[in-house]
């Protein structure tokens, strides 16, 4: 959820600028999963923003991105992960975001790097990451 | 995604070279707009709608935590 709020957000500055290029050259190679959407939603309203909400919607709505639900299957292993995983502080969009994109074999897109190094599949597995921690600007 | 038929307009040599672009990839016309149109990284219609604070791609859950209370 990270990368987007920095595309939406100009105040982060060179983060804004480094996600907002890479938002809008990856388009529709994005996977959005719905969660995350709407936490984005919730946080652009809770901080005042509600017509940035409907526009960061309507961007999914005409596919600007691939905006997808998770299946049975996404969420259960995603519960699965947040049993085993329970101290971790990952909340259910997160283990989402783990659970879509080990089904879809694809990079994982986040500034939450605690969270992703923090819960994996097994022993020595790591999320594969599409921007590194050292990679993300400073605003 | 399913499809929607429109009619456009172009200048003779632009419509001449999509037919013979066409022809030659053995493709639609249709498929090479399309292919065009996904290639250009269009602006991102929500980039830089708010200025908020610098670090609240990295605060995300405080700032939910407020949310209700």
């Amino acid at each position: 959820m990270g990368p987007i709020v920095s595309a939406i957000n100009k105040g982060e500055k060179r983060r804004h600028l480094f996600a907002a290029e890479l938002w809008a050259r990856l388009g529709r190679k994005v996977i959005v999963p719905w969660p995350v959407l709407v936490e984005t939603d919730l946080l652009l309203r809770s901080r005042g923003f509600p017509s940035a909400a409907i526009v960061l919607g309507e961007s999914m709505s005409t596919g600007v991105h691939r905006l997808e639900s998770p299946t049975a299957a996404d969420l259960e292993l995603a519960l699965k992960l947040g049993k085993r995983y329970s101290d971790s502080g990952a909340d259910l969009p997160d283990l989402i975001v783990m659970a879509m994109a080990h089904h879809r074999k694809a990079q994982i897109l986040t500034w939450d790097f605690r969270h992703f190094s923090s819960v994996v599949l097994k022993r020595g597995h790591h999320w594969p990451l599409l921007v590194s921690e050292a990679e993300m600007p400073v605003p | 995604m399913g499809t929607i038929r429109k009619t456009i307009s172009l200048p003779e040599q632009i419509a001449k070279r999509l037919d013979w672009e066409a022809k030659r990839r053995n493709t639609s016309v249709s498929a090479i707009v399309t292919e065009l149109v996904q290639q250009h990284p269009a602006k991102l219609p929500y980039a830089g709608l708010i200025d908020d604070d610098e670090q609240m791609s990295q605060n995300i859950e405080h700032f939910l935590a407020r949310v209700g209370s």
